[in-house]
Order: structure tokens, then C-alpha cells, then sequence
């Protein structure tokens, strides 16, 4: 009974013993070993009022300073950047009634958010042209005014007369595309039934905060338009940069 | 009983009007009181952004994201896709397809790719996503974005467009054997953007001009590099300004305007480098010196301009003119 309760206090006393575990980077002129430090006990508690976020296992985890300088070191660093956020306003867009002549927009609005500078591009594409449910009567995509004021996929032009028939969109906000000069300037989406590739709308190398765009979309039909629902699908992609 | 019975009917014939009124006046206000009907908000968020990693052939490493639901409701669908660096800012182009030779799945017990899921206003959910490199993976590097879509809804109108919103988390993985990366790049444009340039003098500007600076890295090697180094100015006084390059990584077969600045923060100067602001007089030289982390190769370049008081010279020489006939003309008037 002794000999037992002996073992059992001395195999305790070596579980509870247990050393630390320390990291360690290791290198040589070819190679770095990074051994990170384990970030254990992470959690986020919160209740009504709060939102707290807790880490543990950082070593010299604070923010330093110098001339120049700012290293903010530690897991809570790290936890608390704030991701990469893409938002679209409405995900259903209405653009009315079939009116022939009757130039019919809406709006909607994009949001990108990056935590600390980052770098990141908006790129839209249409699953087609705007079409009835059976794909046999189509909105063309615009051309804008046409001739001299024709546009493409990559370049906006004035939009504004009555006579002028298809679907696009003009964008304003932050980091568009320098083309679209005036609210009439407009282009086509890239069409990704057709392969054509999906054209950056938004870009910019410098993100700090949040960075919004409006897009108007617009439609103008001839009285020749057969009467139908039209609809289609556009595809915003929004991807950090490396 | 009965008493109360007849109290209750007396009750009910003596304010059976004022009662009919209150019931009114109650589904009244239900009907007015309809809540507005917001629009479909997508509002998806990502973190990590980006990952960067060396593997070796045969491993596998399990990165762990948080997708959050930050709108309405919404079937969120992940897959990968290959990518592929455009332009020199940075841009990529997202190649649809399998994403051979590396293997992706996700590790969630009740979620796959390419396989929709239901996402409610403010749900966490974390995707465990592993990534396999087989035994047989060539060495090099492989571009790769993890995209979460959301699925678009029906709209009841004659004319309307549904959006899809995609968020996309880049990973760039280095295969390599033996640890040992081919870090190389080059040079490709060091040089001010010159407002004249004039035979025997090079790059002229004025002396209050902004001098823009554009320094262009091409990636030569078979892995992604990550340039360092400074952008100094030196004046034909001595004077001199260093600038910090801002390390940016660039992909394989593709080149990539760097910034530079003082603080060693990201500025707002758009298709130049560095923008130099001043009174600048005489001739300047710019110098840069690039390396690729402890142990790669060191790049130079060096670049000059010079800056004369141009619009001040045509000013005072204008106004010299001028004098010079008013003069003239003064003495006309004056000589008998």
C-alpha cells in the first residue's frame, strides 16, 4: 500500500513537472528554421456590450517604436488586423419596366475594406447579355453613342443619347478605372459567356481603411424590344494582392 | 353566475362601440406600421488575406480561414482557382480550372468545395483548408486563390440584374526539394519620368516641378521575390535624401513598380515610384540599391536630372521685355 502510493505521488510529481517549451529560429547561409512560438489559449468571449479577444504563448509580444519605425509584435497584433471585407449594397437589382426610349438605371454600391496597407482589385464580368428566360431575345451590350463615342470593355464613352440602345454601367468613387471621366461615361460589361475576361473596376496599392464605389447600371431599349424578363447575373470579384 | 354573465353582456352593449373603435385603431396600426424591407446586402469578410509559404513535395499543411457572414443571409460556395500576375501594380487574373499538381480539400465534416453552404447574418465559420503536395511536384511556384462566391437570388422584375459577390484569399507556394529557392531578379526601368529632355543635358524639369521616379523589378528567377533596399537623392551639394523601398512580392514572369517613401509607408504617388517635391536647382543623382533578403545578390542603379528655375527665367525675361519697350518708348517721348 505504501509502495503503491509512493509511485503514484512520484508519477504525479512528473506530470505536473512538465518543463516549457521554448522556440527557437535556426539558420544558415542557405536555410531559416522559423520556430514559432504557439499560440495557445486563444479565444473570443463576448457578451452584449463587449467583444473581447484573448491570446497567449507570445514572447516580447508589444508595439515598438523607433525613428522611423513601428514593429507591432504579438498574436493580438496579428488577431486584430482586420480582414479583407468585399460588401455589394443589393444583390438584386431592378432596373423597372420595359419602356422603349426611356433610358432606366440603378445603383449599386461597393465596399472594400483592408486591415493595415494592403493592396486589392474589384473585377466584374456578365454570365451574358441581359436576356429572356428561354435566351431567345437579348438587350445587347451598349456601344455607347457609338462612332466616335464607342465603347468598349476597357474604354468608356459618352452615353447619353435616346437612340442609343444596350446595357452598361458607369462607376465613381474611389480608385476606378480614369476613364470614366463624366456620370455619361459607360461600358459594357465583359461578357464571360463569351470568354472575354473579367475587367478590374476597382484598384488601388494603397488600402488603409475602406475604399467605396457606386456603379450605375443603365438600360436603354428600341420599341423594336420584344416584351419579356429580361435578366442576368453580375460577377464582382474581389481579390487581395500578393 | 349569472349575475356576472349579464354584468359581462351589459359590459360588452355599453361599450361595444368604443371597442370596435380600439380594435380598428389596433389593426390600423399594423397596417402602417409595416418595417422596411432593406435591400439583399452581400458582405463577406476573409482573413488571412494572403498566405506565403515553402513546402516540399509529399507534405501537407492545413491553413485555417475565417469567412464572416457580415450581411444578409446568403449560400456561399469555396473553390480554388490557378492565379496569374498582370500589369506591373500588382494586378492578377484568375484562371478557372483543376489547380494541378497541388491538391486542395477542405478538413470541415459537413463542408466541401465546391459545394454549397448556407451562411446566416453574422456567422463565423472557419475553413480548414489542406493542402496536399504530392511526391512528383515539379520544383517552383504555384499561385493559387481561395474564393468564396455567394450565389445570386431571382429577382421578380421585367428588366433587373442579380450581383454575385466573390471574395478571393491569394496562397503562393514555393515547392521546393532541399530548401534552397532560385531568388533573381533584375532591373527593369530606373529612371525619372522627364518633363524635357535635351541633348547633352538628359532629364530637364523645372525647378518647382515634382520630379516622379519610376523603378520597375522583373522577377528572372523560378521563385517569388521580395525586393528591399533604398532610393537615394544626392544633390550637387551634397545634399541627401534616402527613401525606403516598400517590399512587395513579385511573382515569377512578371515585373512590378516598387514605392518608395521616407517613412517607409505606402503613399498615394499613382504610376511612379517616388515623387519628389521641392526647389531642386543644379544637377541630382539618383541611386538604388536592391537586394532580396541575407545572402542574395545586390542590385545598383543609378539615374540623374537637372533642374533649372525655367518659368521663373521666362518670367523675369518676359518682364525684362517689357521694361526694356517701355523704356524704349519713354525715351522716344522724352528725345526733343
Amino acid at each position: 500500500m505504501v509502495y503503491t502510493s509512493c509511485f503514484l505521488i512520484y508519477a504525479l510529481c512528473f506530470m505536473f513537472h512538465a518543463s516549457g517549451t521554448h522556440a527557437l529560429n535556426m539558420d544558415s547561409q542557405q536555410y531559416r528554421i522559423q520556430g514559432g512560438n504557439i499560440n495557445i489559449g486563444a479565444k473570443d468571449s463576448t457578451s452584449q456590450t463587449f467583444n473581447l479577444s484573448t491570446t497567449l504563448g507570445q514572447t516580447a509580444a508589444s508595439q515598438f517604436e523607433a525613428q522611423g519605425y513601428l514593429i507591432k509584435a504579438g498574436f493580438q497584433y496579428i488577431h486584430s488586423i482586420i480582414p479583407f471585407t468585399f460588401a455589394v449594397s443589393n444583390g438584386q437589382i431592378s432596373l423597372g419596366n420595359i419602356k422603349p426610349n426611356t433610358p432606366s438605371k440603378a445603383t449599386v454600391k461597393l465596399t472594400v475594406s483592408f486591415g493595415g496597407a494592403g493592396e486589392y482589385q474589384v473585377s466584374a464580368a456578365e454570365n451574358g447579355p441581359l436576356r429572356t428566360l428561354d435566351g431567345t431575345n437579348i438587350i445587347p451590350d451598349t456601344q455607347c453613342n457609338g462612332e466616335s463615342e464607342k465603347c468598349t470593355e476597357i474604354k468608356a464613352a459618352r452615353w447619353n443619347s435616346q437612340k442609343a440602345y444596350g446595357f452598361g454601367y458607369s462607376i465613381k468613387g474611389d480608385d476606378i478605372p480614369s476613364d470614366f471621366i463624366s456620370p455619361d461615361h459607360y461600358r459594357p460589361f465583359a461578357d464571360g459567356l463569351q470568354n472575354e475576361k473579367p475587367v478590374i473596376i476597382m484598384q488601388s496599392d494603397n488600402v488603409i481603411k475602406k475604399r467605396e464605389s457606386e456603379i450605375t447600371f443603365k438600360t436603354n431599349i428600341s420599341r423594336s424590344q420584344q416584351i419579356g424578363i429580361y435578366q442576368t447575373i453580375i460577377n464582382f470579384v474581389a481579390i487581395p494582392s500578393f | 353566475m349569472k349575475l356576472e354573465t349579464c354584468n359581462l353582456k351589459h359590459f360588452f352593449r355599453k361599450y361595444s362601440k368604443f371597442l370596435v373603435l380600439s380594435f380598428m385603431i389596433y389593426v390600423s396600426c399594423f397596417m402602417f406600421h409595416v418595417s422596411f424591407i432593406h435591400a439583399q446586402e452581400i458582405n463577406l469578410s476573409v482573413a488571412p488575406p494572403l498566405i506565403k509559404t515553402i513546402i516540399k513535395p509529399g507534405k501537407t499543411i492545413l491553413i485555417g480561414y475565417k469567412l464572416q457572414n457580415l450581411g444578409d443571409p446568403v449560400i456561399v460556395t469555396t473553390r480554388v482557382a490557378g492565379l496569374i500576375p498582370i500589369g506591373n501594380n500588382g494586378g492578377l487574373r484568375i484562371e478557372n480550372g483543376p489547380t494541378d499538381p497541388i491538391l486542395f480539400n477542405l478538413d470541415n465534416a459537413e463542408l466541401k468545395l465546391n459545394q454549397p453552404f448556407l451562411m446566416k447574418s453574422a456567422q463565423q465559420q472557419q475553413l480548414l483548408v489542406r493542402i496536399k503536395v504530392p511526391d512528383q511536384t515539379p520544383e517552383g511556384d504555384y499561385y493559387y486563390t481561395l474564393l468564396n462566391e455567394t450565389k445570386p437570388s431571382q429577382s421578380d422584375s421585367e428588366l433587373s440584374t442579380s450581383t454575385k459577390a466573390t471574395i478571393g484569399s491569394n496562397i503562393l507556394l514555393t515547392v521546393t526539394k532541399s530548401g534552397k529557392t532560385d531568388i533573381n531578379g533584375k532591373i527593369a526601368f530606373f529612371d525619372v519620368v522627364p518633363r524635357f529632355k535635351l541633348p547633352f543635358f538628359g532629364n530637364v524639369f523645372d525647378s518647382s516641378d515634382k520630379i516622379p521616379v519610376r523603378l520597375f523589378i522583373v522577377n528572372v528567377g523560378h521563385n517569388v521575390i521580395t525586393p528591399e533596399g533604398t532610393i537615394n537623392l544626392i544633390g550637387n551639394f551634397g545634399e541627401k535624401a534616402t527613401f525606403n523601398i516598400i517590399p512587395k512580392n513579385i511573382l515569377i514572369n512578371s515585373q512590378r513598380i516598387m514605392e518608395a517613401s521616407t517613412s517607409g509607408q505606402m503613399t498615394d504617388q499613382a504610376d511612379s515610384s517616388l515623387l519628389l517635391s521641392g526647389f531642386f536647382l543644379g544637377h541630382y543623382k539618383l541611386a538604388t540599391t536592391i537586394n532580396f533578403g541575407p545572402g542574395t545578390q545586390t542590385l545598383f542603379g543609378q539615374a540623374s536630372f537637372i533642374a533649372f528655375p525655367i518659368k521663373l527665367v521666362i518670367v523675369l525675361t518676359f518682364v525684362l521685355f517689357i521694361v526694356f519697350i517701355l523704356l524704349k518708348q519713354y525715351k522716344k517721348q522724352t528725345l526733343p
